[in-house]
């Protein structure tokens, strides 16, 4: 029985946001008041909270999320170390909260990457040019959308899947199954007392209270 | 170049050991440490390591167990996991001793699910609880050759004890606790060789700070850096903890230095050091692992004999410019994102470009944090506050890296140079590096601060962050601006 945590991802169209500038840290995608949320699903209006709302609550009406169509974008186009900063994972669960499916961007930091395909959120990277390409398409596309194709790692307007973007093929895999990291280790359990025996063997100072536990 | 499955094929088709190093490239230090945990291999450079020690902390892990919980999994080796409280618990002893609210539910329930799996917790009245960061080396659980887990982006820390430290998320607590593994995507080495001998008032932080300057916020993203060299000979084992903290700072995965004599020394007869049976079979073990590290060619030359007492003036931890200097201009920035980023980060900051760093005004100190909360630290700030008290207009707080810190700074007397300076002192916690305790910056004000990050609204509403060293923040309190310790003998 294959362990999953999500849908298996493989397409997705939607409309698709721009977020502009580079080093997008995760206390600006989730600042500090919502870490200590009950569950990761008590994200609802967290994600980029102080860029959308003001200090009184109220929406800022110049915000591109907070703009038609882009109030309802499932896809975000970024730019460069998207999601830099504190590894918390509560930035990927503020995501899947606010709707979006994907991020594509000139670079993502990779813990926040890895969290995002451990919850079913792929990043794809795309090379400069086609950065470029991808936002001209998405503005002359109907209502800005884009379909995304992450198995062949392609995306574009519809019928014209053009642009190639990179994952990282463990990711990429580990989505399609709609698996994370943790349902990939359970199937592997088995390859793990042989090693901790010759661990041990290896370095027995490192486990004193073990023995007499186990 | 590994093959990649095609698409659907199961991943279960992995290969053991299946990692290849470049002939022509000798083995870093990094790189044996690495192959030596891997369980199995997959494919795009991922392999899954085995997790020799874990410290979980209320922050994360409270996520983790409802997981478990949910799933019926338990923990599979509750003997290698450590818990410890430190990002939510509150750091004035009165709302320690009857924490409410956030704070009250994720500490309970994070000690009722260690207790209920077997795991140890160094709770809030323990004598042993600490920011995980400063609590993993103390307690001798962080050791050379090892590979210790956390949820947190500061393991790279435990690696100054020459330990491949690995920082974990949430989702990936729950692997960890059920099959003391993890799977990973393997960084690559970065060796950067630090030089050098700067004037004593010149320590780790603004050494780090002035090297993360230099190859920026994405300098060493995807690798481990292995910092070695004879300036990181002679630096304390505090000042290595400081580094590879700070690492991460430049995107790094980990950090790891080898150690050496003053690590061995540290670790002696610490509670989860080796036995004293077992101390020579792994100080033989250790000395084998420090001599791998010995490399004639770095990736990268940092002299840190040139190190000026450095500060942030922007909203990153790469920008940074020594206390001698001037807030950029961002109009002399060819790149026009730079220069917009530059912009907004002056605006936020309140700062105009050409202004003096030293004559930036500051409203709060905090000294703290994973970074710089040590003892030698608390030495560093009390040598230059002895005597003096902080200017008018300014407040702040001290707050220990762990209890053990704290007492050992009582012994010395140093919690009475702070008081009477005019700084609160506090018990030991994460407190205001991230702000998620209730210890927050008052909006809009500015906070010379020990901690690691300056990102926008990180402190506080508006709070606008100078990152800087112990001693530095010392002479802005005294000051009330950013000013250079030099200038206050001790």
């Amino acid at each position: 029985m294959t362990l999953r945590s999500f849908e298996p991802v493989s397409r997705h169209r939607g409309i698709a946001a721009r977020i502009e500038g580079d080093n997008i840290d995760t206390d600006q995608i989730v600042p500090h008041r919502f870490l200590a949320a009950p569950t990761k699903n008590a994200l609802q209006g967290a994600f980029l909270h102080d860029w959308r709302f003001d200090a009184q609550g109220a929406k800022r009406p110049e915000f591109v999320l907070n703009r038609p169509p882009y109030d309802q974008a499932s896809i975000l186009i970024v730019d460069r170390n998207f999601g830099c900063g504190s590894s918390r994972e509560h930035a990927a669960w503020a995501i899947v909260a606010a709707g979006i499916r994907a991020l594509l961007g000139l670079s993502f930091a990779d813990a926040f990457r890895a969290n995002c395909a451990n919850n079913g959120i792929a990043c794809g990277v795309l090379r400069q040019e086609d950065h470029e390409r991808i936002l001209s398409v998405v503005g002359t596309a109907p209502h800005g959308a884009l379909s995304i194709d992450i198995e062949n790692g392609r995306c574009g307007a519809d019928g014209a899947l053009f642009v190639p973007f990179q994952m990282n093929p463990f990711q990429r895999l580990a989505l399609l199954n709609g698996q994370s990291t943790t349902d990939i280790a359970l199937e592997q359990a088995s390859s793990l007392p042989e090693f901790e025996q010759r661990r041990r063997q290896q370095a027995p100072w490192l486990y004193p209270q073990v023995t007499a536990k186990e | 170049m590994e093959s990649v499955p095609s698409s659907g094929e199961p991943l279960l088709n992995a290969s053991r050991h299946g990692r290849r190093f470049a002939p022509d490239k000798p083995l870093a230090f990094f790189d044996a440490l690495w192959a030596q945990n891997v369980v199995r291999s997959f494919p795009g450079d991922v392999d899954m390591l085995y997790v020799d020690r874990h410290i979980v902390h209320e922050g994360s892990a409270v996520y983790a167990f409802d997981e478990l919980a949910r799933r019926r999994l338990k923990v599979a080796r509750p003997g290698q996991t450590f818990g410890v409280v430190d990002h939510i618990v509150p750091t004035q002893q009165a709302l320690r001793a009857n924490p409410s609210g956030n704070a009250a539910n994720m500490i309970g329930k994070f000690s009722s699910y260690c207790r209920s799996h077997g795991i140890a917790v160094a709770g809030l009245g323990s004598e042993h609880q600490g920011i995980s960061h400063v609590f993993g080396h103390e307690q001798g659980i962080t050791l050379p050759g090892l590979t210790i887990a956390c949820c947190d982006s500061h393991t790279s820390t435990h690696g100054a004890l020459g330990a491949l430290a690995i920082p974990i998320g949430i989702a990936e607590i729950v692997q960890v606790l059920v099959l003391q593994s993890i799977i990973v995507k393997r960084p690559r080495v970065l060796r950067v060789r630090l030089t050098g001998r700067p004037h004593p008032d010149i320590t780790a932080k603004d050494v780090i700070l002035s090297f993360i300057g230099s190859i920026g916020v994405t300098g060493a993203a995807g690798c481990a850096i292995e910092f070695f060299g004879d300036y990181v000979d002679r630096l304390s084992l505090e000042g290595r903890l400081t580094l590879c903290n700070m690492a991460k700072e430049a995107s790094a995965v980990t950090a790891v230095i080898a150690p050496d004599e003053k690590v061995f020394e540290y670790l002696a007869g610490r509670p989860l050091a080796p036995a004293p049976e077992l101390w020579e079979d792994a100080l033989r073990s250790w000395l084998a692992y420090a001599s791998r590290a010995k490399y004639t060619q770095a990736d990268i030359e940092f002299d840190a004999g040139r190190v000026e007492p450095t500060v942030t003036w922007g909203t990153t931890p790469q920008d940074v410019v020594p206390i001698s200097g001037c807030v950029p201009d961002p109009s002399s920035e060819q790149d026009p994102s730079r220069r917009t980023a530059m912009q907004r980060a002056l605006d936020y900051m309140g700062l105009v470009a050409g202004q003096r760093m030293d004559s930036v005004r500051i409203d709060f100190v905090f000294i703290g944090s994973c970074t710089n909360a040590r003892i030698e630290d608390l030495r560093s700030a009390a040598a230059l506050l002895r005597g003096r008290r902080i200017a008018a207009g300014v407040s702040g707080i001290v707050v220990p890296g762990s209890s053990q810190v704290k007492r050992a700074a009582e012994a010395e007397g140093l919690h009475r140079v702070f008081i009477d300076a005019g700084l609160e002192w506090r018990e030991s916690g994460c407190s205001l590096c991230l702000a998620m305790n209730g210890d927050e910056g008052r909006p809009g004000s500015r906070i010379a601060s020990t901690s690691n990050r300056n990102f926008e609204g990180r402190q506080g509403h508006n709070v606008r962050t100078h990152l800087l060293s112990p001693r530095l923040a010392a002479a802005a309190a005294l000051a009330g601006r950013l000013s250079d310790p030099r200038d206050f003998p001790s």
